[in-house]
């Protein structure tokens, strides 16, 4: 019925169901995948042992003595590695692929100019079309880039990996935070601002730069530095009056401060009981005292900052150990652990802050052993002799470089489909099938109708004999249903190309006070298909419609105080020896433009096979 | 520079480095600066679009023997549950009934028309998916319709449709520049183009008015389509009329005193001529003036203006003998204002009860009721000689949700 269907819920059982068949297809994929590299790994080892045993001594490993990985670069790869596998995992959550872009995606950039929310509303587009194939790419990307960063310690792999990173959290921190929020209104480091994902580029690019950027403090220090700037410029936004942070909501009738609004929000989160409490309880208290909550918070931001940008190491310690606990802090009682409630993404954005800090600081402390030097595990070459390369078939190199090659296959079994399904501008018809169901498969003689056409021209079922014909039935003056479902049956025609030359698109009016021709042609100049040479919008004395209707089993009623008529919305396809085939649900209900592609996909395929068969 | 590796670092490293780093802090500062900006106000919902400003739709038109009002319920801030209704009250009836046309979504606007004979004519503006405008037109009060078309959408001005006794028709489509008269002689569904707001902009006769926008029709008993505009030069109302084969400008002078454009707001036929009422100057300034015309549309009286300054108009109406209704509001308060001559003075009703939304003349115009909207319920009170009582409560049986 017009105005009375329903829209996608973010838990769709089918949609649900398709995402973990994907899901389960894909992982049976990279279970294949695994299978191969442990394969070639055995046969690597037979190969270098047979090696061995041919030159008549047994090689000793000498990879991982020779290389040593930095402390700092070690604990920033483990973490972002840890990090994306968890985010890889929490996208795993049922809601995601109807979730993201009305709950995540669009919100983002609510706030932000025009340009932001067009390009966020070009991911959300691509997202909303293809949610299925979206949300599992996410899945395995993100799993992918972190056993990527965890199975890489050193080299160019290693420095790959840190590239995939940051590209691909350049590409959810633009599309899917819109730029962490930094072009919009009310951001602040409390609430995650300039976007968690950006820490996650950061570190890409840090695990890029040189094996030689690692070995002296400079990094650290430009680092530590640059954060530094970065924590005062927050502290000046936190500080920066006018934008409601100063205030908690003193009075109950008095209006609530921007902290204690959206502490408030995040404790209506499904959570913990313990957790939201806590959230509660910092609400309350940040309502009672907003200002000198605030004022700690800035005070923190500008007193790290400063002991960032001070370049003295105790100074620095300081700063990373007030940063830790501040940030901490922030992440329980403000961000409430972020990856909660059912489309959390990632832990926001402390955690991440957190690790590129104290990766910066011991940057700087925990220096590696100079490059050259030998060790007591790996004696120098003799003299004369050029350090030896890598020997690539000893066991802990070979088997870094299968499980990054297995790590990236992982992000390009996710990758591969979607970008497939991007090219694609229509929306997948598993849309169409969760809000309307699956085509009611019937096959029988159609029932008869005698109408007339916007010519005048009688019609009846055997006008169309040797055509298919998709029949539907729609009110003229329908504010809502109606014109959604013509534009469907036209951009289905459409899709069809070549195979629609003998498909006929058939409307039957259905209203029984507003159905003169002259509603009719309306309705078609209305809709731009009075130039469609295959579109027919049917009328006829009300006795006539009154058979259609019935006929069809189409539901209408008038219904009063101004609203407009109630009857089904449904599709019939007939094939071309006159036989009913098909009934499909066309209710767009409160639908979407990616809905409404979806119905059309859908169409244009059945009628596709029924005209073929 | 020699680095800590004892080797040579490499300035285009150190380069790139601080080009980026230079590159962050730009888009730091972007971001800070966007982020500390005021957010930018939401543009009005509501412009003019330069073709004068907006009209309330709410309105009250009359007929010999039924006084009807077009007013908008339910959820009214949000457009899918805005279903407005068209309630009559008749001499055989004596109470306010639902006389809204079925079969048609009423989210855009319904505007009427009612011809001295007792005939009306009921148009939907469009609304939602809907871009053109169902008619419906009734010879028994509203007992049966019998339903029309326009080949575009009502403008959403109260005035935008008028029959005439004899069943003709004029509608106006469109707003602003893009402004079509039409006209009809009695089939619903035919419609002929009678002027483009362009063309009668471009008429040299009308040239001193300066159009900007179509804002009013009305046919008189002899079927002569009369039109009303907004003009963008003032001390005159744009008033013009078909004569001898071309547009003539015969609306009044206005008092010299309020500066600035003109806007006929209400234009209605009556047996001798027509009734008008016209808004001159902007803004708070502005005044509302009523005109009367009672020997054929050849002279006009023009009345002072409506009591008060910097009041909203809500909405208007017109009684059987042409009389004109205008309630405004200033803060919380309403009053309405009635004219029942040209020349005459407003006569200011009792101080309205709060939330009406439209004041109507009963049949004959002996008496005032007072409409007040509360979601699906429509209470009138009576004006007696000891104010305002309530006297009747319509339940209307609104269908939230039917249009998505």
């Amino acid at each position: 019925m017009p105005g009375m269907g329903h829209g996608l819920q973010t838990n769709d059982p089918t949609i649900g169901a398709a995402f973990r068949t994907a899901l389960m297809h894909q992982f049976l994929v990279i279970a294949l995948l695994a299978i191969v590299l442990v394969v070639a790994w055995n046969v690597a080892r037979t190969i270098r042992y047979r090696r061995s045993v041919a030159t008549g001594h047994l090689e000793t490993d000498p990879m991982g003595a020779v290389w040593a990985e930095p402390v700092a670069r070690r604990v920033l790869r483990i973490t972002f590695g840890i990090l994306w596998l968890f985010d890889g995992l929490l996208q795993m959550q049922g809601s995601m692929p109807l979730g993201l872009p009305g709950t995540v995606f669009t919100p983002a950039a609510s706030s932000s100019p025009g340009w932001v929310q067009h390009l966020v509303g070009v991911g959300v587009t691509t997202w909303s079309n293809h949610p299925v194939p979206a949300a599992a790419a996410s899945v395995w990307i993100q799993i992918g880039v972190g056993s990527f960063l965890l199975v890489a310690p050193r080299g160019s792999w290693s420095r790959a990996a840190g590239a995939v990173s940051a590209g691909w959290g350049l590409v959810v921190w633009v599309f899917g935070e819109a730029f962490g929020g930094i072009f919009g209104h009310g951001s602040s480091w409390l609430f995650g601002s300039p976007g968690a994902v950006l820490f996650y580029v950061l570190a890409g690019l840090l695990l890029v730069l040189p094996e030689s950027a690692w070995r002296t403090p400079r990094l650290g220090n430009y680092l530590l530095r640059g954060l530094g700037a970065f924590f005062l410029a927050m502290g000046l936004l936190q500080a920066w009056p006018g934008r409601g942070f100063w205030s908690g909501q003193p009075q109950p009738a008095a209006p609530v401060g921007t902290l204690t609004s959206m502490v408030r929000q995040m404790a209506q989160v499904p959570q913990p009981g313990f957790l939201s409490s806590w959230v509660r309880w910092f609400g309350s208290f940040d309502a009672a005292h907003g200002w000198g909550v605030n004022l700690f918070a800035v005070l923190s931001l500008f007193g790290i900052g400063l002991c960032f940008v001070s370049g003295r190491r105790e100074w620095q310690r300081v700063g990373v150990i007030a940063g830790a606990v501040v940030g901490v802090a922030d992440w329980i009682f403000v961000q409430d652990l972020g990856f909660l409630g059912g489309v959390g993404t990632d832990p926001n954005s402390m955690i991440p802050m957190i690790a590129v800090f104290t990766t910066g600081y011991l940057a700087i402390v925990r220096l590696p052993e100079r490059a050259g030097q030998p060790t007591a595990a790996a004696p120098a070459p003799p003299a004369g002799e050029p350090a030896r390369a890598p020997d690539r078939l000893s066991p802990s190199y070979l088997l870094r470089w299968l499980a990054s090659i297995g790590a990236v296959g992982i992000v390009l079994v996710g990758a591969a489909p979607m970008a497939l399904a991007a090219t694609n501008p229509n929306a997948d018809p598993i849309l169409t099938e969760a809000s309307d169901g699956t085509p009611n498969m019937v096959d029988y003689p159609a029932p008869r109708f005698t109408l007339s056409d916007q010519q005048g021209r009688q019609v009846t079922p055997e006008s169309f004999a040797g055509h298919t014909v998709v029949l539907t039935f729609l009110d003229p003056v329908c504010v809502t249903d109606c014109p959604i479902i013509a534009q469907e049956l036209r951009v289905a025609d459409q899709m069809l190309g070549t195979a629609g030359e003998n498909v006929d698109l058939v409307a039957v009016a259905d209203n029984p006070l507003y159905y003169s021709p002259a509603l009719t042609a309306a309705f078609d100049r209305q809709e731009g298909l009075d130039h469609l040479a295959n579109w027919r919008f049917l009328t006829g004395p009300l006795s006539a419609l009154h058979q259609a209707w019935s006929g069809y089993s189409v539901q209408t009623e008038v219904t009063p105080a101004g609203a407009m008529i109630a009857h089904s919305d449904t599709v019939f396809i007939i094939d071309r020896h006159g036989r009913l085939r098909e009934i499909l649900n066309s209710d767009p209900g409160s639908g979407s433009a990616a809905t409404e592609s979806s119905f059309s996909v859908e169409l244009a395929d059945q009628v596709r096979l029924i005209a073929a068969s | 520079m020699i680095g800590a590796d004892g080797l040579p670092g490499r300035p285009g490293s150190r380069r790139a480095f601080r080009a980026l780093a230079a590159l962050a802090s730009v888009a730091l500062l972007s971001g800070l600066v966007s982020a500390c900006s005021t957010p930018a106000a939401n543009p009005s919902p509501a412009g003019d679009g330069g073709s004068g400003a907006p009209v309330p739709l709410a309105s009250a038109f009359a007929g010999p023997s039924a006084a009807w009002v077009a007013l908008a319920m339910g959820h009214v801030d949000d457009p899918r549950n805005t279903f407005w209704q068209l309630f009559s009250i008749s001499n055989a009836t004596g109470g306010w009934e639902l006389a809204t046309p079925p079969g048609v979504a009423s989210n855009g606007g319904i505007v009427g028309s009612v011809s001295p004979s007792g005939s009306v004519a009921a148009g939907f503006a469009p609304a939602l998916g809907l871009r053109f405008s169902p008619l419906a037109q009734s010879d028994d009060g509203g007992a049966t319709w019998v339903p029309g078309v326009l080949p575009g959408g009502l403008a959403p001005v109260p005035d935008s449709l008028a029959i005439s006794s004899a069943h003709r028709y004029a509608a106006l489509i469109g707003s602003g520049a893009g402004g079509e008269v039409l006209a009809s002689s009695g089939d619903l569904s035919i419609w002929k183009a009678l002027a483009l707001t362009r063309s009668l902009a471009a008429d040299r006769p009308l040239a001193g008015c300066g159009i900007q926008a179509l804002s009013a029709v009305a046919v008189t008993p002899a079927g002569v389509p009369v039109v009303g505009a907004a003009c963008a030069r003032g001390g005159r109302a744009g008033i013009f009329t078909e004569r001898n084969g071309g547009w003539q400008w015969i609306g009044p002078s206005l008092p010299a005193s309020v500066p600035g454009p003109t806007q006929v707001i209400r234009l209605t036929a009556t047996p001798d001529g027509a009734t008008a009422l016209v808004r001159a100057g902007v803004g708070p300034s502005s005044r509302l003036f009523g005109a009367r015309s009672t020997d054929g549309l050849a002279t006009w009286s023009v009345s002072p203006p409506v009591p008060g300054t910097g009041r909203a108009l809500v909405s208007t109406g017109v009684t059987t003998a042409g009389a004109l209704i205008a309630v405004t509001q200033l803060g919380p308060s309403r009053s309405a204002a009635v004219l029942d001559g040209g020349g005459g003075a407003w006569l200011q009703l009792a101080p309205l009860p709060a939330g009406t939304v439209a004041v109507a003349a009963l049949p004959g115009g002996s008496s005032y009721d007072a409409l007040i909207v509360r979601q699906s319920t429509l209470d009138v009170d009576a004006l007696g000689e000891s104010g305002w009582r309530h006297v009747q409560s319509v339940d209307v049986p609104i269908q939230y949700g039917s249009s998505g």
